[in-house]
């Protein structure tokens, strides 16, 4: 057995930083470092000046020394100790200038080959998480623009969805549009547009509210009031506006801003409204000509709607809202932990005090990017980045089930229990899955794409599935805004009963031949 | 076809973020698998990862905790597709030894600061191996050719480098727990 801190301990641990150690030496290592903390922190100790020496400058770089070509054959004598700099930080700027050249050339480089991928692999390229904006809304593209440089293209619209109604709200040009349209990218998209697709399929336009993509705002769960993080309601029925008072949107410096409000969302009965913020503190220096440093905490506030009184305040970890979730009555919410914690749990807090009620474990392998409670709150649901969806038992905070079928290349971004609780959908860019909650198993997978919200049937036997909205490639303005398309699908038998969806634009060469 | 305004921009951001967080990734990543050679590619492909998905990145929140999660996960799956075995620790000991580290970051963040000074101290020639081998990216086969020596011997005299440096760092700090 090897002892810390034995010679033979202190030479492994070297040989380990040389590359040297043979694999039944290292696993008599880490044998030892399970067991003896003292270990461990000898292996912190010399890894971490290892590693300093090889990450840190070069304490004995002399720029002079880069005009001199050094010959080889001087290594190690003393003549040869000024060196033309290789250090990692060196290979790593020039091989991440290479990539992101690539990456360049690559996303302009032919783009009418990328745009119609007819596999499933050639879609998985086009990576979710690239294109997913701000406030963790799906922006992907639509299957021609798959791939291409639409994910290099800053969002200029903005949308939200009624949770339990039929109701999208968003960006939009002065015009009535249909769901799912199809509008030129530098189309101006300021004004609020709603749509209603139990109604029909067309906006009702608020000429009088002014809507940016740059702004937050939440849709409540009924669809029938829009908050804005300007501390604007709008009443969408009778388009009357009135006030509530969230304190600043940003914050000010002589023309500079930063964003105070993030994100928002409603409590399941609207009565309360989450504010998603920055808080700003001061902290201890970090630099001798500094006598405070700024720090920046996500912070989450719970205030009373439309009073806006405030309820709670509590430390947040994401600044989207598509990572917290209320229990159906609203008095729990369920978020990951801050994103900068190596540990990520699930964490449940009583929404009336901020305290912590349940921290579910295991914790998460990368990050929560979706979380959903079911309807009576007995069950909870995340996915981990890692790739696998975890259910839990409320009751007990026990594991149910680590589910893998869901597994794809991209990350699920929304998760919405059935009413029955039975059946949790479940999004990916390529596909929608449906997994029974009983036993983890994977009962229907949709080749439904882009799917960024959920809404099930009082039945459980229709799922409604709004897609987000994505950029699109092709037409005669080569670039478009795909808004959000609205499908309904018999999920058990895979078939699609409806949907809402305008023609794409035309091809380019098309046009043009229709125009001679 | 429109040209994206912001995407040099983004570029910019991305690589000012990165490598002002370059260092420390690579110290994150050297403990789960502390051969340079190793952590380097790990780091590597870690900054393919963060580019793929900056997007996803809160400008509100830190980089280096972010690009560190990632460098985590992607160690994790270079283990699961590495052709030939490298020194990386298991899962439950990266967790420890990751949780400690942090802690332990106040002191080595104090100790390394005489870091600098301690290798100014030592001989030419010592100096010269730790520069051929830490900073010039020298094969030890080389230095050891060049120096007349063996393989093994070159290992030894940098790990009685790493020793020296650390005595030294440490009796430059006794005085300062001392005051």
């Amino acid at each position: 057995m090897m002892n810390d801190p034995s010679d033979e301990f202190q030479d492994r641990l070297a040989a380990g930083c040389q590359g040297t150690i043979s694999k039944e030496q290292w696993e008599a290592m880490e044998d030892l470092l399970a067991s003896d903390p003292k270990a461990c922190d000898e292996y912190l100790w010399q890894v971490e000046l290892h590693a300093r020496l090889a990450s840190t400058k070069d304490f004995l770089f002399d720029p002079a020394a880069l005009l001199v070509s050094t010959p080889a054959s001087n290594l190690v004598s003393e003549s040869s100790s000024r060196w033309p700099i290789r250090s990692p930080s060196w290979l790593m700027t020039a091989t991440l200038i290479c990539v992101m050249a690539f990456f360049v050339s690559w996303f302009f480089a032919e783009p009418r080959e990328r745009m119609e991928p007819t596999t499933e692999e050639g879609a998985r390229s086009d990576h979710p998480a690239r294109r997913t904006s701000e406030d963790g809304e799906s922006s992907g593209s639509s299957s021609r623009g798959m791939g291409s440089m639409a994910g290099l293209i800053r969002s200029n619209v903005r949308f939200a969805w009624a949770k339990n109604g039929s109701v999208i709200a968003g960006t939009g040009p002065a015009d009535p549009l249909p769901l799912g349209a199809f509008v030129p990218y530098n189309t101006p998209c300021s004004t609020l547009h709603v749509w209603d697709w139990s109604k029909g399929e067309m906006s009702k336009v608020f000429k009088d509210v002014r809507l940016l993509e740059s702004q937050r705002f939440a849709l409540s769960p009924d669809g029938k009031t829009l908050v804005q993080s300007n501390g604007k309601i709008t009443d969408l029925d009778t388009g009357k506006v009135t006030l509530i008072d969230l304190g600043p949107e940003f914050f000010s410096n002589q023309g500079d801003q930063l964003r105070r409000i993030q994100d928002l969302m409603f409590s399941p009965d609207s009565g309360r409204l989450v504010l998603l913020t920055t808080k700003l503190e001061l902290g201890e220096p970090s630099h001798p000509l500094l006598e405070r440093d700024l720090k920046f905490r996500p912070e989450m506030l719970l205030l009373k709607f439309p009073e806006g009184r405030l309820i709670s305040r509590f430390p947040s970890g994401h600044s989207s809202a598509k990572r917290f979730a209320f229990s159906a009555s609203g008095d729990r919410l369920f978020a990951a932990a801050p994103a900068d914690e190596r540990k990520q749990q699930i964490i449940e807090r009583d929404s009336g005090t901020g305290k912590i009620v349940r921290t579910y474990e295991p914790a998460i392998e990368e990050h929560a990017y979706a979380l959903a409670v079911s309807e009576k709150g007995e069950r909870l649901a995340a996915f981990d980045g890692a790739g696998a969806l975890l259910i839990w038992d409320t009751a007990t905070g026990k594991l149910l089930h680590r589910v893998d079928s869901v597994r794809t290349e991209s990350y699920a971004t929304a998760l919405r229990f059935s009413p029955d609780g039975l059946y949790l959908a479940v999004n990916a860019v390529t596909k929608s899955f449906v997994v029974e909650v009983k036993t983890g198993h994977l009962l229907a997978s949709l080749p439904q794409t882009k799917a960024a919200h959920f809404l099930w049937s009082e039945d459980c036997k229709r799922l409604t599935i709004v897609t987000g909205y994505a950029h699109y490639e092709g037409g005669a303005e080569s670039l478009y805004n795909h808004f959000p398309a609205v499908f309904e699908w018999n999920w058990r038998e895979a078939k699609l009963l409806k949907s809402h969806q305008a023609a794409p634009p035309e091809p380019k060469e098309s046009s043009s031949a229709l125009r001679r | 076809m429109p040209k994206p305004s912001n995407d040099s921009e983004r570029q910019e951001r991305f690589l000012r973020l990165f490598l002002a967080a370059e260092p420390e990734l690579f110290r994150y990543v050297s403990v789960l698998c502390p051969t340079n050679e190793v952590a380097r590619e790990i780091v590597q492909e870690t900054a393919l990862e963060l580019w793929k998905k900056f997007d996803e990145f809160d400008p509100t929140q830190p980089f280096t905790p972010w690009a560190c999660r990632f460098g985590l996960f992607v160690a994790r799956q270079w283990v699961a597709k590495r052709q030939k075995w490298a020194a990386i620790l298991n899962p439950e000991n990266a967790q420890r030894l990751l949780a400690r580290r942090a802690e332990l970051m106040p002191q080595f963040d104090r100790a390394f600061a005489h870091l600098e000074s301690c290798i100014e101290k030592l001989p030419p020639q010592q100096r010269s191996l730790l520069h051929g081998y830490y900073w010039a990216g020298a094969e030890v086969t080389a230095l050891a050719t060049q120096s007349h020596q063996t393989i093994e011997a070159i290992y030894k005299a940098l790990q009685r480098i790493r020793q020296k440096l650390r005595a030294c760092i440490e009796s430059t700090l006794q005085p300062e727990a001392g005051r």
